[in-house]
């Protein structure tokens, strides 16, 4: 039912354990967050129409979103720090050659 | 979705494996009758789908499991398993890769249950219990409150249920519940994540820190730079000077090493040709040795020994000789005495003879006196007798006529006896003496034969002959027993050598197998081994490549270092023969050899050596190379591509060219990529080549040696051959001589007794004579006789005698005495003469004469003469001999000395030769000193050369790493002195190490990380505005909970109002919910207060609460707690089937909801359920057959032997069946 389009990759990060980083990293949570807010109805809030999907089901890929969103924070800290361990060993390295 | 297939194993009362199939999806009823297993199927399901069973400890697990007393063996698990049609993949098994997904969109779930396992299963993997729930929850089916189930006696719980729980129940429906639990692992989750941003931030400013601290280093970096380049070009003038300076020094200690080397060069030679002569020197040393040991071990040995046989010989000789001698002297006086008593003893017997002789007439006088006077005596004593019978008878008669009939019958009887005597006796007598005569006369003859065949010519000639012969045939022995002895020595001297020739070619192998790995030396043995072990034809193993090929001197290192190895590489002809030998090596385990079959070698046609016209000074090492024409591949595959010349690298132009190998005689090389190996080359240790060719020299000339061996052996046993034929040949003549004399004895014999025999015949005979002389007397005296009667006749008759006969009587009587006087003197003469004779003839007889036969026989024994003619005979050999031994004797001492003399002279060569080793050794040794020197001198070039070399080659990898420079800058400071540079950079140095932390990088790595910054920032700022969408949907979604909630909630209550009025008609009832703000609030009214942000702290709603009335629309209404058992029933059926019409769940199981129930309601939830089951499936236990009558499938459960098993029915069947049972129960 919900596997449809922008959401797909959502629907798998909620269900599956290991994410890949690729598919972690390409995914836009902004528009991923808005696409979710728009089938589960909440931005039409009159419509009542039977498209809508149920609340459990909005409750998983909520969870599947925040799963992506953690990981990239990961991946990003992850990153820094190894620049940054890059960089100050550069400088060890060139503190080491001058003297 | 839809159950489609129950299995169910050793679980309760199923014990066997039971299968219930084809279940309708949309209404099936299950019958049977009670504790036949009906609710243990609902039980199975509830064991798969809900919580009920979870956690089970020991004693529930066993009542799980089938507990049969009857049936043998018990069972120790129990396992359910429900098949799920679901053909809108309601159920998400993706999220497991290893759960395959099954055809027919079935779903399979199976629950195991043992003592001590509890495993889920779907479609066959493993899962957990979490898997399972959450593919269900997906599915839309809790299993911590399956409202859908309902066990039996259980659906009251439903009315009886607080109002809390009743709210969770529809919160459940909506999935609240699951999604409250996501939104708070959402939320933790993104406060961890906000952790983690924050650090991201910190981070990040410490990498601007970083970036700072980067582009301050830039600077630094280019300050640097301007410095760095005026050094590099200082650096590079002075490293470029000094390696000007340093280029020309080692060029001039090349020229000193190489005028040093031109020099030691010489001595080299010198030593090599030293090297040469002590070698040479050593050799003849060697071969000095060999013949002197020959010499002393052999030939002087043998000198002697044949010095010692020699003496020992005519020691024998001399000895014999003197035996001989004595022998000789005392068979002279043997014989001279023999003679003497034999001249003796003749003398005596014609002494005796002579006597004999002298007595002899005088005997037969008196013999024939003594005989004639018996006669006469006889006849007159006849006479006398006659007269006197006479007279006697004639006295008797009486008259004269009586007297004449007596005499005339006495005359008668006279001539018959006269008659008789000269018929028979003398007849007889002259008979025998004939016969006598005649055996004489053969006597004779065989005497005669007799003598012949003893001393005849023929056995004289005979044994002449024998003797020749056998002196022939005993020179003859002599002379092959001396050439045998000569064969002997010459046979130890070639063993003697053949032992040194082993020696000298074992040596040689060992020292050829130092040249090689100790598998190709074994290999190359067991080749010739298995050559002869396999009698391999001749021409099919040649030998090694080494072996067959000849270089000169000159060309020996050449060779050597080209063939190398292959030079023991073995030729055969064809591959077959090759890999015979190898299978035979193989076998045996005889080492590795490389073979060369000449039937398949091939060669380069494309080797061209340069044109002579062109280049010159080089040779085709092939050409320098002899070999036997067939070998003319094998060696052209080994030495075709090399050529010989004098320089290494005009050689190396040459191989590169030609594309061959060029060697110098010394041995370095070139090929045709251009690879140079050489270097020293020690020619005196022993070369493969020289090592091979000595082997086989070696080889050849003990093969010649053992050849000789075998000739002289083969000769020594013709001659032993010979010698036992003519040892055979001596036997049996001497032999023959030995019968020839025994018969000339055996015929002595028979002679001796011929003669005896006829000694005996001539006695007879005389005997015979004898009695004829007396039987003639007594003829003569009966004559007379009878003449006397006659007479008488004549005579007249008287008595008496006449006086004329008287007187006769008186005369007879007279003459008689006288006679007898005589004849007594005659015989007494006669016996003395007797006596004498018979003395003598008894001294001549019984004697002297077998004394002179005596003596006789031992003179002809002792040979008389030819004894000693032999032994004089032999005499004069053995001293021959004797003389011929002293010649031997005097040889074999000029032997000897001049053997003594050959070993004086190799011992003064020896040491000669020792000398000259000794001296040419330490000049050898001057020599090495002196090249020591050299070499001394030359490493100590050498060394200073590398250590410049390497100082040279530190510069250059110095003004390398300067790099290039801009040629204008290099001619700035090209006018200044060393010193001005030096000084310039030192400056620039200075300058330099004032900046110590240069980072020469800094440029790049500023840009690089300058890069990383700005898309790290970039992602930051990106998953800061992602938090706050997300914290956005997470208000929304808040707010859509709460809407859903409250829909649902409303659409409950409004189909709750629609189910309770079909149930009961004529009553009403409805759902109310309670608020947390608004206690009491009866209206799901809720538009304005949504907002709040403390929603998720607490529930907005408290409960749900049922009101109902039953008898009218209008009556005041009950809470569920004051109905009775069937109206609460009849509620929380309709509670259920309101749900269901909001919240389709995908089965419902009821196990008798309406046993409480009368016929008016059994109806009408049967209609609704009818109603409900197109868009569901419901299974339901029943005992009323109202429910049977709108259901779709019936099954059966039946109960047999404590065991159930389910079959399907037809509608009948089971309507039957109820009614039967009911009645069954009515009564
Ligand atoms: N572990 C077990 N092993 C064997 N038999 C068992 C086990 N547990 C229960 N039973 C038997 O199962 C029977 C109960 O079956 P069940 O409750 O399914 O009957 P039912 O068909 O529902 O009857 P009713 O119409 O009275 O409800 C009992 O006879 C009981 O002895
Ligand atoms: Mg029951």
């Amino acid at each position: 039912t919900a596997s449809n389009g922008a959401l797909a990759q959502i629907w798998l990060a909620a269900n599956m354990s290991n994410l890949p980083k690729g598919s972690v990293l390409q995914t836009n949570i902004r528009e991923s967050a808005e696409e979710l807010a728009k089938v589960s109805g909440c931005d039409i809030e009159a419509s009542e129409n039977s498209n809508s999907i149920t609340l459990r089901t909005s409750g998983e890929l909520l969870q599947g979103i925040v799963r992506v969103y953690s990981k990239q924070a990961g991946f990003l800290l992850s990153d820094i720090k190894d620049t940054l361990s890059k960089i100050s060993s550069l400088f060890k390295a060139n503190a080491r050659v001058n003297i | 979705m839809y159950i489609k297939r129950v299995i169910i194993k050793g679980f309760k009362t199923y014990r066997n494996e039971t299968i219930i199939d084809n279940f309708s999806p949309h209404h099936n009823i299950i019958i049977g009758s009670n504790g036949s297993g009906k609710s243990n199927l609902f039980a199975a399901i509830r064991f798969v789908l809900s919580d009920d069973y979870s956690n089970l400890k020991r004693e529930e697990r066993q009542g799980l499991i089938h507990q049969g007393t009857s049936g043998g063996s018990s069972v120790m698990s129990c396992s359910v398993e429900i098949v799920f049609h679901d053909p809108d993949n309601r159920m998400i098994l993706a999220s497991n890769a290893s759960i395959v997904p099954r055809p027919n969109n079935e779903v399979f779930i199976r629950r195991t249950v043992g003592l001590k396992k509890d495993d889920y299963q779907i479609n066959d993997r493993n899962v957990t219990k979490s898997d399972i729930v959450r593919i269900l929850e997906t599915a839309g089916f809790s299993m911590s409150n399956p409202y859908n189930i309902v066990p039996q006696g259980k659906i009251i719980a439903l009315t009886n249920a607080k109002d809390k729980e009743r709210l969770q129940l529809l919160e459940d429906v909506v999935g609240a519940k699951s999604f409250e639990i996501k939104l708070n692992d959402s939320l933790k989750k993104i406060k961890e994540t906000e952790f983690k941003k924050s650090t991201i931030d910190k981070e990040l400013s410490e990498l601007k820190n970083k970036l700072n601290e980067m582009e301050w280093e830039k600077l630094e970096l280019e300050k640097f730079n301007k410095f760095d380049k005026n050094r590099k070009v200082l650096q590079f003038t002075l490293y470029d000077r000094e390696l000007n300076d340093l280029i020309n020094q080692i060029e001039s200690l090349d020229d000193d090493y190489n005028s040093i080397l031109q020099s030691s060069e010489s001595y080299i030679q010198e030593l090599d040709k030293r090297e040469t002569m002590v070698n040479d020197v050593t050799m003849n040393l060697n071969t000095i040795g060999n013949h002197l040991k020959i010499k002393i071990n052999n030939d002087l040995q043998q000198a002697k020994s044949n010095l010692a046989e020699v003496l020992n010989k005519s020691a024998d000789i001399n000895l014999k000789i003197n035996d001989l001698q004595n022998q000789l002297s005392l068979n002279t006086e043997q014989s001279t005495s023999l003679m003497d008593n034999l001249g003796k003893i003749k003398n005596r017997i014609s002494e005796r003879q002579e006597k004999l002789n002298k007595i002899l007439p005088r005997f037969n006088e008196l013999t024939n006196q003594e005989l004639k006077f018996k006669f006469d005596l006889e006849q007159l004593k006849q006479k006398q007798r006659d007269l006197l019978l006479k007279r006697s008878s004639y006295e008797r008669f009486e008259s004269k006529q009586e007297r004449d009939n007596w005499i005339n019958s006495e005359i008668k009887e006279q001539e018959s006896n006269l008659n008789d005597l000269q018929n028979h006796s003398l007849n007889n007598l002259s008979i025998e003496y004939a016969n006598i005569k005649a055996s004489l006369n053969d006597m004779d003859v065989e005497i005669n034969s007799l003598n012949e065949s003893i001393a005849g010519n023929e056995i004289t000639s005979n044994m002449e002959g024998l003797t020749t012969q056998y002196n022939e045939r005993k020179r003859l022995y002599s002379e092959k027993i001396d050439q045998r002895k000569e064969l002997w020595r010459r046979e130890q001297k070639l063993q003697a050598i053949l032992d040194t020739v082993s020696n000298d070619l074992k040596q040689s192998e060992r020292n050829l197998n130092e040249t090689m790995d100790r598998n190709l030396s074994h290999g190359i043995a067991s080749i010739k081994e298995i050559t002869q072990k396999l009698k391999l034809p001749p021409d099919s193993v040649f030998g090694t490549v080494g072996e067959l090929i000849k270089a000169s001197e000159k060309y020996k290192n050449c060779v050597e270092i080209i063939g190398g190895n292959q030079l023991f590489h073995i030729i055969v002809d064809t591959e077959e023969t090759a890999s015979l030998l190898m299978q035979e090596l193989y076998r045996m385990k005889g080492g590795r050899v490389t073979f060369i079959p000449l039937n398949k070698i091939y060669n380069d046609p494309n080797i061209t050596y340069p044109p002579a016209d062109q280049y010159s000074s080089f040779t085709p090492l092939i050409k320098k190379l002899k070999y036997e024409s067939k070998f003319e591949g094998a060696m052209k595959h080994i030495f075709g591509k090399t050529i010989v010349v004098k320089d290494l690298s005009y050689g190396l132009k040459l191989a590169k060219k030609f594309k061959l190998n060029a060697i110098t005689l010394d041995g370095d090389r070139a090929d045709k990529r251009g690879v140079l190996t050489g270097g020293y080359f020690d020619y005196h240790k022993r070369t493969r080549l020289e090592s091979l060719k000595n082997l086989s020299d070696a080889r050849d000339s003990h093969a010649q040696t053992t050849a000789d061996l075998e000739t002289v052996k083969r000769e020594l046993a013709i001659i032993d051959s010979e010698i036992d034929k003519l040892n055979g040949e001596l036997r049996t003549i001497s032999n023959q001589r030995e019968t020839i004399l025994t018969n000339v004895e055996h015929q002595r014999v028979k002679l001796n007794n011929k003669k005896s025999e006829k000694y005996v015949l001539e006695e007879s005979l005389q005997s015979v004579v004898l009695k004829r002389e007396k039987v003639e007397t007594n003829i003569s005296i009966i004559r007379e006789k009878v003449i006397s009667y006659q007479h008488d006749l004549e005579t007249d008759f008287e008595s008496a005698l006449s006086s004329e006969q008287k007187q006769l009587l008186e005369t007879i009587s007279a003459s008689i005495s006288k006679i007898s006087n005589d004849l007594t003197v005659t015989s007494e003469a006669l016996e003395s003469i007797t006596t004498t004779i018979n003395t003598l003839n008894a001294e001549l007889n019984s004697k002297l004469i077998p004394q002179q036969q005596d003596i006789e026989s031992k003179i002809s024994e002792i040979g008389g003469g030819s004894i000693a003619q032999d032994l004089v005979e032999e005499l004069r050999s053995l001293e021959s001999q004797r003389e011929r031994l002293d010649s031997e004797q005097e040889e074999a001492k000029n032997d000897i000395y001049t053997i003594q003399n050959e070993i004086d002279g190799l011992n003064g060569e020896k040491t000669n030769n020792e000398k000259i080793l000794e001296k040419a050794n330490s000049q050898q040794r001057l020599l090495l000193k002196k090249i020591e020197n050299y070499q001394k001198s030359v490493e100590k070039t050498l060394i200073k050369k590398t250590t410049l070399a390497s100082r040279r080659d530190e510069l250059q990898q110095k003004i390398r790493e300067i790099g290039l420079l801009a040629e204008d800058a290099l001619n700035d400071f090209n006018s200044l002195s060393s010193e001005d540079l030096l000084e310039k950079l030192n400056e620039a140095n200075s300058e330099i190490s004032k900046l110590v932390n240069v980072n020469k990088r800094a440029f790049e790595n500023f840009r690089r990380f300058g890069e990383k910054q700005t898309e790290l920032v970039e992602r930051s700022r990106e998953l800061e505005l992602s938090k706050i969408s997300i914290q956005e949907l997470i208000e929304k979604l808040k707010e859509q909970k709460i809407n859903a909630v409250d829909k649902t909630f409303r659409k409950v209550s409004e189909n709750f109002v629609k189910v309770f009025e079909t149930l009961v008609p004529r009553g009403t009832g409805k759902l109310v919910i309670h608020r947390t703000n608004q206690e009491n609030s009866a209206t799901p009214d809720l538009e304005d207060e949504t907002n709040d942000m403390d929603i998720d702290a607490q529930p907005m709603y408290t409960g749900v609460s049922i009101s109902v009335s039953f008898n009218s629309k209008n009556d005041e209404q009950l809470h569920v707690e004051q109905l009775s058992g069937g109206q609460k029933t009849v509620c929380a059926i309709a509670l259920i089937l309101a749900i269901q019409m909001v919240d389709p769940a995908p089965f419902y199981l009821f196990d008798e909801i309406d046993a409480a129930l009368d016929k008016q309601y059994r109806t009408a939830v049967a209609n609704t359920l009818k109603e409900l089951s197109k868009n569901a499936q419901f299974i339901c236990t029943t005992f009323r057959t109202d429910m049977l009558q709108v259901a779709d499938k019936f099954f059966r459960v039946k109960y047999e032997n404590k065991i159930s098993s389910v079959l399907e029915i037809e509608r009948d069947e089971a309507i039957n069946f109820i009614r039967g049972s009911s009645r069954f129960a009515d009564v």
